[in-house]
């Protein structure tokens, strides 16, 4: 019976040569039992390709093709370089999320993803963002990715900030919750970043607070949680923390 | 010949990326994990253009590489562990809340097929919805024939348990 089942799934993909076929066909002819056993089998292979097929359906197309500035025809513009910076970074990124949920610190802290952020913020530098320079469209695009994840509108004018200037906007993600990073650099290349996540958190005024050198803005809004953070005075952060206090 | 290469991965990628994605969910379980998964594959593919040779079928390569991403690097980093991966029952059924537009038996095969050992769940898929040959997909897995066979028949008895 199994050896059966072995060979009738092998006549369904298509998989016996000639001979096996042509006896397969004639013990089918004159054997019902093993007809029905066929349909059967027939039925649950059609089953798991249509459940595949479902599955396909729920690809996130759209943001899979914005990481992908190289294959894209909008971006074409963009010097090679550029864009390969961009998609490096984009995964250096991404590869820093993985890395923040393995190794946080204070897991029991309500606030351990800014610790997380700090942590993995230490590894940037002024050359971080070099490359990375989107125009107006892309900027938008990135944004939207975020904002649909974290479930907070982002725009284009929304998380500008006077002095700073924009480089990128990817999804991140702390302990399953979706966490959206903006990334600027100031007049000297230095990054500076604005993050947010939808963590349920209860509201909490801006406060100023300074880990490992680098000085952020942290507060709570609407249930999502937004920190804001580079690495100068602290006082200098939160001047330029007010326009996103405003506005988030 | 290196030029056409780059070339056809460039614009090849794209029309690639929802099966790529459901490769790289069909193996991590997690539609955040896939995300990372097939950005990985694709950077790594434009990096290694060269290495294609034109005229052959991407799509192959493409899921030669995410595999190899995901059994190297993805996988070896036990990220499973460290949360953010759902549980084997939610599996594949990229949760309830979402299950909605999908019917009732298509979500508990794929429930059924989320709780099955990697391996059956990737031959499975590599078969029956990407139309590998048992030769190509063993080949694809570095296993014997006899073993892609086996892995289609516990499949096979797992989901004739729906019925």
């Amino acid at each position: 019976m199994e050896h059966d089942d072995e060979r009738l799934a092998a006549l369904i993909d298509n998989e016996l040569d000639e001979d096996e076929r042509r006896r397969l066909l004639e013990r089918l002819a004159e054997d019902e039992g093993l007809r029905d056993r066929l349909g059967r089998l027939r039925q649950d292979r059609d089953r798991i390709v249509s459940s595949f097929d479902a599955l396909l359906t729920k690809a996130p197309v759209e943001r899979l093709r914005a990481a992908l500035p190289a294959a894209g025809g909008v971006r074409r513009r963009f010097a090679w370089s550029e864009l390969a910076a961009g998609v490096v970074l984009g995964l250096m990124l991404a590869g820093a999320a993985q890395w923040i949920g393995v190794n946080r610190l204070a897991p029991d802290e309500t606030d351990s993803w800014r610790t997380a952020v700090v942590e993995y913020m230490e590894l940037f530098t002024p050359d971080t963002f070099a490359f990375v320079d989107p125009d107006g469209a892309v900027q938008s695009e990135q944004l939207k990715a975020v904002g649909a994840k974290v479930q907070v509108a982002v725009t284009p004018d929304k998380v500008a900030v006077p002095g700073l200037r924009y480089r990128m906007a990817v999804n991140l993600n702390y302990e399953g919750a979706p966490l959206g990073e903006i990334a600027y650099t100031d007049a000297a290349g230095a990054p500076v970043l604005f993050c947010m996540t939808a963590n349920g958190a209860p509201e909490a005024p801006p406060q100023t607070s300074v880990k490992s050198g680098l000085s952020y803005v942290a507060w709570s809004r609407g249930g999502k949680s937004y920190m804001f953070v580079g690495r100068m005075p602290e006082r200098q952060i939160a001047d330029l923390a007010q326009t996103l206090v405003a506005r988030f | 010949m290196s030029e056409s290469s780059r070339r056809e991965v460039r614009s090849g990628l794209e029309p690639c990326l929802a099966r790529l994605w459901r490769y790289a969910v069909v193996l991590s379980r997690s539609p955040d994990a896939a995300d990372d998964l097939v950005q990985s594959t694709c950077l790594r593919a434009i990096e290694r253009a060269d290495q294609f040779a034109a005229g052959t079928r991407l799509d192959r390569w493409l899921f030669a590489i995410l595999r190899s991403i995901w059994i190297n690097e993805v996988r070896a980093r036990k990220v499973r562990e460290a949360g953010g991966f759902v549980e084997a029952e939610d599996a594949l059924s990229i949760d309830g809340a979402h299950a909605m537009e999908v019917n009732r038996m298509t979500s508990e095969v794929l429930m059924a097929l989320g709780r099955l050992p990697d391996a059956q769940r990737e031959t499975a898929l590599l078969v029956y919805a990407e139309g590998y040959t048992y030769a190509e997909a063993a080949s694809a897995l570095e296993i014997p024939i006899g073993t892609v066979m086996s892995r289609l028949a516990a499949v096979r008895t797992a989901l004739a348990r729906l019925r």
